[in-house]
């Protein structure tokens, strides 16, 4: 979300700034040029101050021309000259007729076409140049052509024309431009960091809603969400979510509650009825078979009664997940099963790696393997062997537990696992049914897996996966 | 060896009264948490040696009334419950129980966490019942009415004679000697004096209980409980009030 709304948020912003700063940058230079255009004006309008009374030209009659005029012609082109040599702008006076009255350089022509001669034609009408085209910084030889009429009783005699180079103006506005660039990536980067705030501030509310989804999920039912900052509409969400996790919380609690109930009205008649068949064992003369079979069935009454609760836990406990070496957990199990299965004459060995990571709860998995190792122990004729393998595949670690026992049917395959189903071949073996069902639920509890397979000839083959990596 | 039972439900009270009766124990029977701090007040009685405590009782907490059996008295307390998970029992155990056994519970099981804990706090008043002052400096020698077992030197004598014993007859006599009047089950016995497990021992167990009534000549000493196992009965000594079978 926040990867969307910054570049929203950065896209609106670079365009608020251009759309200010293109016009800013065109007026710069408009004022720029004004600049010139204004004091080239002026400028033309003091020659044709000095023309305006040299009106004889140069190769007229020597009588028509009087001293006074001869001396303001000579001022006009020292004038003209210095000017030119001081700024190098062009400029000069013409007749009417387009021939020189004075001129620096020498031999100034008329302009003939384009900016000059609007300028030119429209000083001879007796008007004011027009603001010339707009140079821009990359117009190379762009010049300014200003012309003003020299007007002597009332008539244009003259026209006054200058002609500026503008490579000056242009770094100006170049110069201007840049301090406007400048500028406007400083508003950028106060920009960026702004949205970066506000998204910060949007999307707080929405992580801390996230952080308590996932300690939820994983079993930490007391995070809640405080909802007071950001927007409203995320803190009503806030408080439905509170409102949800109160609600999972209490059902969870009532389960646990009806667990432990349950346990403790089982245990007090059942502690009650081991009791009396105590006592009635010691009033029957010794070794009485039916008395012993009854004890046998009260205990395993009991151990149903255990196995039942460990599911019920085993189903709503948090897993506490940890790197763990698999490899040597399961060596480690095998060592301590290793003098029972001696005991029954069953070849009990640990093959594979000797250090294989996993991500899981290393007493879970302990019971998970106990369970697994105990079931193949049971099955498993003296003489046979029983292998446990730990190998790396991929992102999981694959424990195998295979035995050489009798083995289960593809019928059976299906059903290995459920509650209280126990292969009808095998109804004499000790168990209550539970103990795989424990497996599966601690098992997924930590998101390992298990799975039963045939182990050809005969056998069983369990396999339990655990991941490498944190969820 | 007397005991305090606290437990709410009176089926299994009753029930287990009458098992640990059959050994040999004196069980006094309290409903609820009131009634066991005051049956736990001193008086004229034998004092406790344990108390069985259940943790669901209808006025407290189990763990409240541990807590102040705790600072009553240093007797020992054996949380007896339905309560099964790790955090009860840790909790249980940190409050100053001694031990804890969830229910429903193996009878010989429970029978031998009730000795185990007896056995780490022996007053000198149960060392061979109740015996007069002018005995408490001699506490490794056990008075049975005219029988005397001396610990340190492994001498019996009866009447001041020294009889011979073999050393599993004086392990076994010693055993029985140490709680007069409580029954000691075959599988206890066989585990603390023959160190091993209870299958197939048990024929040489009642020869070494035979051997020891003829040798000492006293064939009602060791009494047989049938189904349980062996308890000492203390005769009457001549001029000496005898030891009640607590």
């Amino acid at each position: 979300m926040r990867t969307r709304l910054l570049p929203l948020l950065i896209v609106l912003m670079a365009g608020v700034l251009l759309a200010l700063g293109l016009p800013l940058g065109v007026i710069t230079a408009g004022v720029e040029q004004q600049k010139v255009v204004v004091d080239r004006i002026d400028d033309a309008a003091r020659f044709a101050a000095l023309a305006q009374f040299v009106t004889a030209r140069p190769d007229a009659d020597v009588h028509d021309k009087t001293p006074e005029e001869d001396e303001r012609r000579a001022t006009l082109d020292a004038e003209l000259a210095r000017y030119y040599g001081l700024y190098g702008i062009r400029a000069g006076v013409f007749y009417r007729d387009h021939t020189p009255m004075a001129a620096a350089p020498h031999g100034l022509p008329v302009p003939r076409d384009g900016e000059g001669a609007r300028a030119f034609s429209e000083a001879l009408a007796g008007r004011r140049s027009h603001d010339p085209h707009q140079i821009w910084p990359w117009d190379d030889d762009g010049r300014i052509p200003v012309a003003s009429p020299v007007i002597r009783d009332g008539d244009v005699v003259a026209v006054v024309v200058t002609d500026s180079p503008t490579g000056q103006m242009r770094s100006r506005i170049l110069h201007g431009w840049l301090l406007i660039a400048a500028g406007e990536c400083a508003a950028m980067l106060v920009a960026v960091a702004a949205a970066i705030r506000l998204t910060g501030w949007v999307l707080r509310p929405v992580r801390v809603l996230d952080a308590a989804s996932h300690d939820i999920a994983t079993g930490r039912m007391k995070s809640r969400v405080a909802g007071t900052a950001g927007p409203p509409e995320l803190r009503r969400l806030a408080r439905s979510f509170n409102e949800m996790a109160d609600n999972v919380e209490e059902v969870l609690e009532q389960q646990r509650a009806f667990v432990a109930d349950a346990s403790h009205q089982l245990r007090n008649p059942l502690s009650a009825l081991l009791l009396r068949i105590e006592l009635l064992a010691l009033e029957l003369p010794e070794g009485n078979e039916e008395i012993a079979s009854v004890r046998t069935e009260g205990k395993r009454l009991a151990r149903v009664l255990d196995d039942l609760l460990d599911l019920a836990l085993a189903e709503h406990t948090a897993a506490d997940l940890q790197l763990t070496d698999v490899a040597a957990l399961a060596a480690e199990r095998v060592g301590s099963w290793r003098p029972m299965a001696d005991d029954k004459g069953v070849r009990l060995s640990y093959e594979g790696h000797s250090a294989v990571t996993g991500w899981a709860d290393p007493i879970a998995l302990s019971s998970a393997l106990d369970a697994v190792v105990d079931n193949a122990l049971k099955f498993t004729p003296a003489g046979r062997p029983v292998t446990v393998e730990v190998a790396p595949d991929g992102d999981r670690v694959v424990i195998t537990v295979a035995d050489r026992g009798p083995g289960l049917t593809d019928d059976e395959l299906a059903r290995v696992g459920d509650r209280f189903w126990r292969s009808g071949r095998h109804q004499n073996v000790s168990g209550s049914g539970l103990g795989l069902s424990i497996t599966r639920a601690l098992l997924a509890a930590g998101g390992a897996t298990i799975a039963y397979a045939p182990h050809p000839p005969h056998g069983l083959k369990v396999t339990v996966t655990v991941p490498r990596t944190a969820p | 060896m007397r005991l305090l039972l606290v437990e709410d439900d009176d089926h299994v009270a009753a029930a287990l009264s009458a098992v640990l009766a059959r050994h040999g124990l004196a069980v006094v029977h309290a409903r609820n948490g009131e009634e066991a701090l005051k049956a736990l007040l001193p008086d004229d009685a034998e004092p406790f040696s344990v108390v069985l405590l259940d943790l669901g009782l209808p006025d407290q907490d189990g763990f409240e009334v541990c807590g102040r059996i705790r600072k009553l008295c240093a007797i020992p307390v054996i949380m007896v419950t339905a309560r099964s998970d790790v955090r009860s029992r840790i909790h249980g155990l940190n409050l100053g129980a001694d031990d804890y056994v969830v229910k429903p519970y193996d009878t010989g099981e429970l029978l031998a966490r009730i000795h185990a804990v007896s056995r780490r706090t022996v007053s000198p008043a149960d060392r061979g019942g109740d015996q007069p002052a002018e005995e408490s400096g001699a506490d490794d020698a056990l008075r049975l009415g005219t029988v005397t077992v001396e610990l340190p030197t492994r001498q019996v004598s009866v009447d001041g004679a020294t009889v011979p014993l073999t050393r599993k007859e004086f392990d076994l006599l010693a055993l029985l000697a140490q709680r007069p009047g409580v029954v000691f089950r075959r599988e206890q016995i066989i585990s603390e004096v023959w160190r091993t497990s209870w299958e197939g021992t048990g024929r040489t167990l009642e020869v070494h209980i035979a051997s020891l009534r003829a040798k000492l000549r006293m064939p009602a000493l060791i009494e047989t409980v049938r189904g349980v196992g062996y308890r000492l009965v203390v005769p009457a000594a001549p001029g000496r009030p005898a030891a009640p079978a607590s």
